[in-house]
């Protein structure tokens, strides 16, 4: 686990852990191993026994932001791991303020087209930064980029009406949704969320593109034994569709979504690709 | 009246067993940490957050809360006793020290325990009467007017500095270079990093603070070749009647300063501390005394640092906005609990909401109470000698800074900040400007910047907006006012004010005691 | 030894034109879109002119001669090395040993005994840290 105590990462690591641990009947210990950026704990983990007993939480950050955004990574994410499976996304979804006269994505790009440069978009995180300058250029419009150190300045900059929009995962968000003070205008999933079962994708909306959201997986440091790899995926998937684990996970705003370690596997390594383009074209240099 | 049925569910709710012994563990656990240098209320949670997964809602929250205040108590004793601050207790670093080289400590630490126990209880009322409403404000203010803010908190740099105005405001501005060290938020540059990774995010606050303070100090007492052990003889705890009475009007209005910025998101309860100095500086009946270990200097920062430390819950619980790093946490501890921080907690949780609300008071009951019979451990610290003393604060130093990453690099750091910290000691710079500066820098670059895209590089935007327009008024006022007064003061007293450094240098032979009430001889005239 | 008020002057001016310098290396942008060097070059800037009064001021006032006692600092500095040293490349518990046995030089006296006294218990109380609290100090 290379991210900190009350991260949501670190929420999710632990109610799967505990599930995880009845399946297989034994104790799962969740360490906490942080910095710079979850690298620390990654490269740890990278470099343990390939037993099947020390396992990795890694995610969008590690495996697939890091490794095109930081120069210094000593683990490829894509070799030095045996995929397990994937735990689920964070669905992002396009927040307007509450008080805002848009109710759809064709009106918010019409606002734009109208007046190019006036409208704004926050961002937090590299993912935030990524999904707003794709939405520029699939809708071919000019938005000013307002750059924020954290998700709840960037929303209480939304609710205010200061800036006209934002990407962000919805674990912020969901109340302040439900609260009615921000309009969730579209989700960056592949289907319609759970979450929010009432906003349309992006797909929807006529601005399709490859999918942007936040993931987190299981690891196991490569050249673990195959039998071990299908026993833990098996159970990982058994775990995934418990339904009280489930809404466990909706309350943090994660949406379960397991997949076998192939897929999980490819998915990495097209994540890492797709990163690695995306952050060309947005003109991020690695630091 | 709905307020005090709210209440009284609430102390209903947080006077069960459970929760009493929950918020005990919290105030007493965060207390011992807090104590250690460097480490903060936010390691502190950080660390102590796994602890709570396994104990039900409320108790969790509750006992999180006890360890946040217990945290910030711990960081002021360790500022007075032995002048190692954390972010919460720059200030205390100032007076508490000042009066713990008199031999004052049991005072100074009693009268930081009575303020904080105030300036706790002003904001639960605020808490209480004015949360769901008060939530609000948060969202009225725009990058313009926390820029406006930012600036007012400058201002502050002329009551903190002890000495002429000039080396303040130079340190202040030092500090902000030095803020300026990490990734660039906007444009992801590296600034004076020189490729060291440990540089990128920044130096952190606790690396400056234990540097610049910590180590210096330590190393000046060594200088001095003091074996220290100042407090031979009985030691006074309980004030007298009228040092008591000198304690209540300060606690009181740095509790008023304390709730209201807390509420503000950015740096409130910093600031806070450095406001309410000020103001006692500017009205106190004993400002003169002010920097010389007077008993407001500890009063007035410590009810509110307190008091911000609360009222900063509010617009985490009242709009699910939390305001600095230590309350994101706060937020993901209720979220794993199943909760969610937002408009929507005071109806869906009442009881958690109260009952939090309570257990506040009940943990500053808790607080004070340790206090009091705790002093005496505190203070026998110091009777051991120095030659123990001095590698036991350097290992904690050392702790502290490596526990924020788990990188020994940071470690480097800070001593690279003692270096620092002690060059700026002998040549008389002070460091508490340097810590203002430091905190308060990078945030008015990034508001400013901020307000800057959103207005298209219009500068007019900030008096444009009624509060910013209003904060920047009242700025230059102060300004204005500071200059004139100074001016006249420089007119009236030149010949003397080359006189007044004379006198330091008579005095810095002597032990640190004199040379820091030396120090202070010169702040009356700026 | 220079006086304290041109030390003063000259410290400052040092730092303010090694960030200022440094700063130029970045781009400075425009008012609505601010480079990274932009807010570093003004405050050192600023920082230059109040050095530059601070040596101005200096002609006119007199000030005691500086102090400086480079041996305890040093020694200081020396130890958190070695501390760092030690502890990459050993374990925590021997950068501890080092840490104290390399400060106390800086002491009015010398016993080894009690230095060993202090490094233990600093050792236990790091245990305790690494088992009680989750620290990971790595200590043995």
């Amino acid at each position: 686990m290379p991210l900190a105590p009350g991260s949501g990462t670190d929420a999710i690591a632990r109610l799967v852990a505990a599930k995880l641990g009845d399946v297989l009947g034994t104790q799962i210990v969740v360490e906490n191993k942080v910095g710079a950026n979850g690298a620390i704990g990654t490269t740890a983990a990278a470099r343990a026994a390939p037993d099947g007993y020390t396992l990795l939480v890694g995610g969008t950050t590690t495996h697939a932001g890091n490794p095109n955004l930081m120069k210094h990574i000593t683990y490829n994410p894509v070799t030095d791991f045996a995929p397990i499976g994937q735990l689920g996304v964070y669905p992002y979804a396009l927040l307007v303020s509450g008080k805002s006269n848009y109710t759809t994505m064709a009106q918010l790009v019409a606002a734009a087209k109208a007046k190019p440069g006036a409208l704004s978009f926050g961002y937090a995180n590299a993912l935030g930064q990524l999904s707003g300058e794709m939405l520029k250029q699939r809708a071919g419009i000019d938005l000013t980029a307002v750059a924020y150190r954290g998700s709840p300045q960037a929303i209480t900059d939304i609710i205010g009406g200061r800036v006209t929009m934002m990407f962000v995962d919805t674990t912020p968000a969901t109340a302040q949704i439900q609260a009615g003070t921000v309009k969730a205008l579209a989700v960056t999933t592949e289907h319609r969320t759970d979450l929010l079962p009432n906003v349309p994708t992006m797909a929807e909306a006529g601005l399709g593109g490859p999918r942007v959201e936040a993931w987190n997986g299981l690891f196991a440091p490569a050249k673990t034994p195959r039998p071990i790899i299908d026993k833990l995926s098996a159970a990982l998937t058994q775990v995934l569709s418990q339904p009280d684990l489930k809404k466990q996970m909706e309350a943090i705003g994660f949406e379960a979504e397991p997949s076998p370690p192939d897929v999980f596997g490819q998915r990495v390594a097209d994540e890492v690709a797709l990163w690695a383009t995306l952050t060309k074209q947005a003109g991020l240099e690695p630091e | 009246m709905e307020m005090l049925n709210n209440l009284a569910f609430g102390f209903h709710h947080a006077l069960s067993l459970d929760n009493l012994l929950y918020c005990a563990i919290g105030c007493v656990v965060g207390t011992i940490i807090g104590l250690l240098p460097g480490l903060g209320p936010l390691a502190t949670i950080s660390l102590l957050l796994p602890l709570t997964y396994a104990i039900p809602t409320s108790g969790a929250l509750i006992m999180l809360a006890g360890i946040y205040y217990g945290a910030q108590y711990g960081d002021s004793v360790s500022a007075i006793t032995m002048r190692m601050p954390h972010a919460g207790s720059i200030v205390a670093c100032i007076d508490g020290h000042a009066m713990t080289l008199q031999g004052r400590t049991g005072l100074a630490l009693f009268t930081a325990g009575v303020s904080s126990f105030i300036g706790g209880t002003v904001a639960i009322i605020v808490l209480a009467a004015l949360a769901p409403s008060l939530g609000q404000v948060a969202i009225l203010f725009g990058p313009a007017d926390y820029c406006a803010l930012m600036l007012l908190g400058f201002v502050c740099v002329s009551v903190v500095t002890t000495g002429s105005v000039l080396n303040g405001v130079a340190m202040c501005l030092l500090g902000v270079l030095l803020g300026q060290i990490g990734t660039d938020l906007d444009t992801g540059v590296q600034r004076f990093t020189f490729g060291l990774p440990s540089l990128m995010e920044g130096v952190s606050v606790v690396s400056v603070a234990l540097g610049c303070f910590g180590i210096a100090e330590l190393t000046k007492n060594l200088d001095a070749g003091e074996q220290r052990t100042p407090f031979g003889g009985t030691i006074r705890l309980m004030p007298s009647w009228p040092e008591f009475k000198r304690i209540i009007p300060s606690a009181l209005r740095g509790s008023i300063v304390g709730s209201l910025l807390g509420i503000l998101p950015g740096g409130g309860p910093v600031i806070a501390q450095f406001a309410a100095y000020g103001l006692d500086k500017k009205v106190s009946r004993y400002r003169h005394e002010i920097g010389k270990g007077a008993i407001e200097g500890v009063a007035g920062q410590a009810a509110a640092d307190e008091a911000a430390a609360r009222t900063s819950f509010i617009p985490l619980m009242a709009i699910g906005i939390p305001e600095n790093p230590v309350m994101a946490l706060m937020m993901a501890a209720f979220m794993i609990k199943g909760v969610q921080p937002g408009p929507n907690m005071i109806g869906d949780h009442p009881d958690l909401f109260w009952g939090l609300v309570a257990s506040m008071w009940i943990g500053n009951c808790f607080l004070l109470l340790l206090n009091v019979p705790l002093v005496r451990i505190w203070l026998s610290i110091f009777k051991v000698s120095y030659g123990v003393l001095f590698p036991a604060i350097l290992f904690f130093c050392c702790i502290g800074t490596f526990s924020i990453n788990n990188n020994l690099d940071d470690v480097v750091t800070t001593a690279a900040f003692g270096l620092l910290g002690y060059v700026l000691m002998r040549v008389r710079f002070d460091p508490a400007p340097l810590m203002l500066g430091f905190i308060l820098g990078p945030m008015l670059e990034e508001y400013f910047r901020r307000a800057m895209v959103l207005s298209h590089g219009d500068l007019l935007t900030f008096v444009q907006q009624p509060i910013s327009a209003t904060l920047v008024g009242f700025t230059c006022l102060l300004v204005i006012g500071q200059t004139a007064f100074a001016a006249r003061n420089a007119f009236k007293a030149d010949p003397k004010d080359g006189g007044n450094e004379d006198e330091i240098a008579g005095h810095s032979g002597r032990g640190p005691g004199a040379a820091v009430t030396a120090d202070h001889a010169g702040a009356g005239i700026p | 030894m220079p006086r304290q008020s041109t030390a003063q002057g000259l410290l400052l001016a040092a730092i303010g034109l090694f960030f200022g310098l440094n700063a130029l290396r970045y781009p400075v942008g425009t008012l609505a879109r601010f480079g990274p060097g932009l807010f570093p070059l003004v405050v050192s800037a600023a920082l230059l002119v109040l050095a530059v009064a601070m040596l101005v001021r200096s002609r006119f006032i007199t000030s005691p001669p500086l102090h400086f006692n480079i041996r305890n600092i040093a020694i200081i500095m020396a130890a958190l090395a070695g501390f760092v040293v030690v502890t990459t490349f050993v374990d925590m518990a021997a950068g501890i040993v080092v840490l104290v046995f390399t400060a106390t030089l800086a002491g009015t006296a010398y016993h080894w005994r009690r230095n060993a006294l202090v490094a233990a218990g600093l050792i236990v109380i790091a245990l305790a840290f690494e088992q009680l609290l989750g620290l990971r100090l790595g200590v043995v």
